[in-house]
This record gives C-alpha cells, sequence and structure tokens, in this order.
C-alpha cells in the first residue's frame, strides 16, 4: 500500500477533511492470460531434480556476471548464489515480493533486516547497504 | 527507480504454454543454455530495467548490453507486436537459442511465444513461424492494421 493525500472530492472522507492521509492500492503486477506459465513456477519446477537446480544456479550466476557485473547490486548478489528472490526471501523470513522492492529500490530496510540478508549472502553490512544504494557510493 | 508502468500497473511477463514446453526439451537438451535462458526471462520479469528495454528495437545491437533486442519486422509491419530477443556470448557469439515473445499493450504484458534455436530463418511460411502466429492468436491480442 502506498500513502497518498487524499485528493478534494476523491473519497468520502474528502470534503471534511482534505488533508487525510488515506490508502489506496500500489501498483500490481500485468495479470497473466489463464492457462500461460509463470516462470517462477517453471523454475521451480526444474529446481525439483539435482540436474534441473544445478542449470538454473548456474543461469542465475551468468546472469549475475553478465547484466550486473559493473557495479554491487542486491540482485548480484542473490544471483551470485544461484538464488531466486522466493529462496532469498525464505532464507530471510520475509515475502518474495519484499526482496523484489528491495532489489528495485522501492523500501528503505531497518538495519536489522539489513544485517540477517549481510549474514544470509554472506557479505559485510557495509557492502550490502552499497549494493542497496550503490548512487551512494563514495 | 524505472519502472515501466501505465495506470499503476508494473509489466510483466509469462510463458505460453508452447514456450514452456520449448524450454523443458531444453531442459534435456542443452542444460547450460536452458539455465540461462530460464534465469534471464525470471530476471527480466523481475527487473524493470531489464523488461523496459524488451520494447527497444535494436537495443544491444553493438554487444554493449548483454542481448539484442529486435521487432520480428515483416510482422511487426503488418500489425503483429512480435519481438525475439538474442543473448549474446562473450568474448562473441550468442547463445544458440531465440526468444520470441509478444506483447500486449492493454495489460502491459509480455509473452513469451517460443524459444527457437537461432537457424530458424524466420520464414513466414515456416511451420515454427505457424506455430508461433497461432500462440499469439490464442492469447488474443489485437493486431494494428
Amino acid at each position: 500500500m502506498t500513502l497518498v493525500t487524499s485528493q478534494a472530492g476523491s473519497d468520502a472522507n474528502a470534503s471534511s477533511a482534505p488533508w487525510l492521509i488515506r490508502q489506496v492500492p500500489a501498483v500490481q503486477q500485468s495479470v497473466a492470460p489463464a492457462g500461460a506459465v509463470d516462470i517462477d513456477d517453471l523454475l521451480a519446477e526444474f529446481e525439483t531434480t539435482p540436474k534441473g537446480a544445478k542449470s538454473v544456479a548456474k543461469g542465475r550466476q551468468w546472469v549475475a556476471k553478465t547484466f550486473y557485473g559493473d557495479g554491487p547490486s542486491l540482485a548480484a548478489l542473490r544471483l551470485q548464489h544461484g538464488w531466486s528472490q522466493a529462496e532469498l526471501a525464505r532464507q530471510v523470513g520475509t515475502s518474495q515480493s519484499y526482496i523484489g522492492r528491495l532489489e528495485t529500490r522501492g523500501i528503505d530496510p531497518q538495519l536489522s533486516t539489513v544485517r540477517k540478508i549481510a549474514l544470509i549472502l554472506g557479505v559485510s553490512v557495509t557492502a550490502l547497504v552499497e549494493a542497496l544504494t550503490p548512487e551512494n557510493k563514495p | 527507480m524505472t519502472r515501466n508502468t501505465k495506470f499503476g500497473i508494473i509489466s510483466s511477463l509469462s510463458l505460453h504454454p508452447d514456450a514452456a514446453d520449448h524450454l523443458r526439451a531444453l531442459m534435456v537438451g542443452d542444460q547450460v543454455a536452458a539455465g540461462k535462458i530460464a534465469a534471464f526471462l525470471q530476471q527480466a520479469k523481475n527487473d524493470p530495467k531489464i523488461i523496459a528495454t524488451l520494447l527497444d528495437h535494436d537495443f544491444g545491437n553493438t554487444r554493449r548490453e548483454p542481448y539484442h533486442v529486435s521487432k520480428w519486422l515483416e510482422f511487426w509491419n503488418t500489425g503483429f507486436n512480435l519481438w525475439r530477443v538474442k543473448l549474446w556470448t562473450f568474448p562473441k557469439g550468442s547463445l544458440r537459442y531465440r526468444i520470441v515473445y509478444a506483447y500486449q499493450p492493454s495489460t502491459q504484458h509480455y509473452h513469451v511465444l517460443a524459444i527457437v534455436h537461432r537457424d530458424f530463418d524466420y520464414e513466414t511460411d515456416h511451420d515454427v513461424t505457424q506455430r508461433i502466429l497461432a500462440a499469439y492468436h490464442s492469447i488474443g491480442i489485437t493486431t494494428r492494421h
């Protein structure tokens, strides 16, 4: 959910309290048509066999190196381990969407969360902070 | 942050059942390529910067990017929203397979329709082309005329 200032006339409370903070739905992912296969589900299917899991992990490491090799990022750190967002979320004890928002810098995590993710990824807190905010790198 | 959003929708992608079967077959026949393609598609779904470039004709043609995006011009010019992406390998060459996909503007959804061998020549009367067009029509994307 995203907090926005209510616009006059946009809801029932607006006329009495135009400054009211209301909740509106956050942006949503486009919906796949019926019968379509979700890529997350297909990779999960591949990962049910050792060979498939190894291929997918190597593919993710290739993506990390090829697509994110020019700077630190949470996505790169995750992919270097061969993990999906869902797998990292499982280890951290959070949701995939939370990891997704962290990767796209749509959320500012608590220090305790940063510490936990850094520990799981095997990097320092400093390195993870740099990966989460590469624009602030000195 | 770059977001390919319109009316509060984030672009996403999914695979047509045919494309999923192609990837399953590839996972048996060429696991290295299958792993790379599968990981690329998952990351494209997760990274708004990647997915946004999939509508940028000729993106990556100089190999400064890890992939090359191209409209399937023969069909694009007749109103189809059909594209293909080629994954570069370094220091030269490319993966032996191409990802063919369609884009549905009304829903901002990318539909992966097929994984084809690079030797596929995109001839309009080729069996593979006909199957891709059947998959395209099954999704119900309106063609421009």
